[in-house]
């Protein structure tokens, strides 16, 4: 695999090579395990909205979600050859990029019990995500100003993971209950007890909104 | 809220709030990836790539060489140390050796055999340094060795265990008071003769008297200087010694001019 030899050479320049009917995910896995520099790219940018988007929705810090589907896309290069196609790769990458989620929900919630601030919370705030108000400006303006996308946003983020990692790949991604079970590696019927009960937990927080 | 509908069942709503929320839900907007995302990756990719050029011998080397080189380390470690302890030990010796004025004439290993390393080591920190001798002279004036004169003080320098053994003296002070009517036995002869006030020095004639204490029983019985006392209680005084029985000087035989006379004193 020489991915990392085409460094010099623009993404734009790189597709006019491919064929024009568009390859299977696993084809384009095999051709960069056959060292196609080219196939890699298309893996990249096929998934990586998707992912981003779902990272975003998930931790509620883009910089944080950027990152993360970046570090996602790094442990599926180099996870290449433990790769089987016998199973989807929108599911194998969704799940990598699941894990790290969690990971780093976890490490925050490491964070916030060395932090002053988990000793003044009462019970009710201990059942909310740890999530500092990110200031930053959001790529869209727009989305900053919609206070429903905000205050949607929050409750998502609010959610326990268990909830939270269905939800947003159900109703926000568009997954299928058996690929989300596939991704959470649960039973379906597990997996769409787990969707329902995070609905009705928004609800409770929505339903102004309804 | 919360009505069951079969059809949204299907779905896999279980209620009609149910498929709000996940209407609700999927008006969200979609965010996208900054554009140089691909860039990044590659970058991250790259930066996490082991690199190959180095020869694979090397970490086995390197396995094999650290613990090795560890103990080479340890070794040499004590080894250096306890040779830099030994060097350390005999260095305040030399230290003092250098220090100390060395003794031109008369060397004195007596005197060095007296004089501990304390008091060679005090007198090197002091601003003038004199000779080894003269400082442990003053220094240990008790341990100089005496070879031939015995002091008074020798008999006290008896150990202990001797002292239990060896009979004590009667010091002076501790002797009984004797009196001239009851002389103690053994009493010299010169001191029972001059309690009775005849002062007299033995001679090669026997105890001839110089003089006599007047008003004394003596001086009373007519003893004269230059008589000879030969007799004392009818015990002979032919020798310097003591007089054998108690004495008490009642009864003298005098020589005077060639004559032996009994005196009775008193």
């Amino acid at each position: 695999m020489a991915f990392d030899n085409a460094n010099s050479i623009g993404v734009e320049e790189l597709r006019p090579s491919m064929p024009e009917e568009k390859l299977s995910d696993h084809a384009l896995i095999e051709a960069t395990r056959n060292g196609d520099e080219t196939a890699f790219e298309e893996i990249v940018s096929r998934y990586r909205n998707s992912i981003t988007n779902y990272l975003y929705r998930f931790l509620n810090d883009y910089e944080e979600a950027v990152d993360l589907a970046q570090e996602t896309f790094v442990r599926v290069y180099f996870a290449l050859d433990r790769y089987h196609t016998q199973f989807a790769f929108s599911t194998y990458i969704y799940r990598i990029a699941t894990n790290l989620a969690i990971s780093e929900i976890r490490r925050r919630k490491r964070r916030k019990l060395l932090s002053l601030t988990g000793l003044f919370q009462t019970e009710e705030d201990s059942t909310v995500e740890f999530q500092p108000t990110d200031h930053r400006m959001l790529q869209d303006d727009e989305l900053v100003d919609d206070e429903r996308t905000e205050v949607i946003a929050r409750a998502i983020a609010a959610l326990p993971e268990k909830y939270r990692v269905p939800v947003v790949l159900r109703d926000i991604e568009g997954k299928s209950y058996d690929e989300i079970a596939e991704i959470m590696e649960l039973g379906l019927g597990t997996t769409k007890s787990r969707i329902s009960r995070g609905r009705g937990l928004l609800k409770e927080k929505l339903q102004h909104y309804l | 809220m919360g009505n069951l509908d079969p059809k949204k069942l299907e779905m896999g709503f279980e209620s009609l709030d149910e498929k709000k929320i996940s209407q609700l839900l999927a008006t969200m907007p979609r965010i996208e990836a900054p554009g140089d995302f691909a860039f990044r990756v590659k970058a991250r990719i790259a930066e996490a790539r082991p690199v190959n050029s180095k020869p694979m011998w090397l970490p086995t080397a390197l396995k094999a060489a650290a613990p090795l080189g560890l103990a080479v380390f340890i070794g040499g470690y004590f080894a250096a140390s306890s040779l830099y302890q030994t060097d350390d030990a005999g260095a305040p010796q030399a230290a003092i050796e250098t220090a100390m004025p060395a003794p031109v004439s008369q060397p004195a290993p007596e005197v060095m055999a007296f004089t501990p390393p304390v008091v060679a080591a005090e007198e090197v920190n002091t601003p003038v340094v004199q000779p080894v001798r003269e400082v442990a002279a003053r220094r240990t004036p008790a341990r100089r060795p005496v070879a031939s004169t015995p002091t008074v003080e020798e008999p006290n320098r008896r150990s202990f265990d001797e002292a239990l053994t060896i009979p004590r003296e009667p010091s002076p002070s501790q002797e009984p008071v004797k009196t001239v009517d009851t002389p103690a036995k053994g009493t010299p002869a010169g001191e029972v003769l001059t309690r009775i006030g005849i002062e007299a020095l033995f001679g090669e004639n026997g105890w001839k008297a110089q003089s006599v204490i007047p008003n004394t029983a003596a001086s009373r019985a007519g003893i004269k200087a230059g008589d000879i006392i030969e007799s004392v209680d009818d015990q002979d005084l032919t020798d310097l010694g003591s007089v054998g029985k108690p004495a008490t000087g009642k009864k003298l035989r005098v020589k005077r001019d060639g004559k032996s006379v009994e005196i009775k004193i008193d």
